[in-house]
């Protein structure tokens, strides 16, 4: 029988047992690094090191990991943070959740012609940051609004209209 | 799982199963073995870390007081025998001297900590 997170991580604490660390990461690297790539915009490359440096983090900070919050939120918001680091690093646009109007007035890419449509990937490149991070945490990995607001350490509301805002312009452009 | 859709629950929203339809599991690919060989080593839990730090933080500062009156005069004492290359009289501000270093590894350690 495989062992739940909890018990992977009680070994990681109290033996410091590497291969319990490495069953945690072969569990999560997928949607870490899927996540990842999703905001990095498809750079593969840099989302595998920004997937690396999450679960360094993870390993370093393990101790200050809440039972409270499932084990992947908690991965998923070390890994937004550290996109938000490296944006941050590259002086690259900010991440910018604060506020719908804000959120809105920062798009990622500028909207499609019109009467083009666009494949999935593509329409999700173009929504803004805080849109695609939610969408992607709640409509592909799972997670619940609530979860997802804390991976993203925005408010609910936020998480709430940006989920819905970006799936009205995902509707409009893939013609769904 | 969450109730995103606008829809009705007997009216499968197109928009949230492609969403789903599309994330695929991405193979390993020697990622957790790259992670695994770079982890360093674990650091000693939060409570012996507290622990360590708060007794190098009190043995200072209780060191400190115990001294205080007499710090100044065994600092110009240690001055004028270091110069004339004595070593003996340098015992004396041998307490104050672990006190400072226990201090600053505290505070070094607390802070690397925080910052690793």
């Amino acid at each position: 029988m495989g062992f739940s997170d909890a018990d992977l991580i009680t070994r990681v604490l109290q033996a410091g047992d590497p291969n319990a660390f490495g069953e945690l990461v072969r569990r999560y690297q997928s949607p870490v690094r899927s996540f990842l790539r999703k905001l990095t915009g498809g750079d593969a490359a840099l989302a595998d090191d920004l997937a690396q440096e999450t679960f360094l983090r993870a390993w370093r900070k393990l101790e200050t990991f809440r039972a409270e919050a499932r084990f992947p939120t908690w991965l998923f918001g070390i890994a937004v943070n550290e996109f938000r680091a490296r944006l941050r690093r590259d002086r690259r646009h900010p991440w910018n959740d604060k506020g719908d109007r804000a959120a809105d007035a920062e798009p990622a890419v500028e909207a499609p012609p019109a009467g083009l449509r666009l494949d999935l990937d593509e329409a999700l490149r173009r929504l803004t940051l805080p849109e695609r991070a939610a969408i992607v945490l709640c409509c592909q990995h799972g997670l619940t609004h609530e979860a997802a607001a804390q991976a993203l350490r925005s408010p609910l509301g936020t998480v709430k209209t940006n989920i819905l805002r970006g799936k009205e312009k995902l509707r409009r452009w893939l013609e769904l | 799982m969450n109730d995103n859709s606008p829809k009705s629950p007997d009216a499968p929203d197109p928009l949230e199963a492609l969403l789903r339809e599309s994330e695929v599991h991405l193979p390993d690919d020697g990622f957790t073995a790259h992670v695994l060989k770079s982890l360093p080593p674990r650091r000693r839990s939060d409570r012996l870390r507290l622990a360590v730090f708060s007794t190098a933080w009190l043995t200072g500062m209780v060191i400190l007081l115990l001294h205080a009156p007499t710090v100044g005069t065994e600092t110009t004492a240690f001055l004028q025998h270091a110069l004339h290359g004595e070593v003996a009289p340098l015992l004396s501000l041998a307490p104050v001297v672990i006190a400072v270093g226990a201090l600053v590894w505290a505070l070094a350690s607390w802070a690397l900590e925080e910052w690793a």
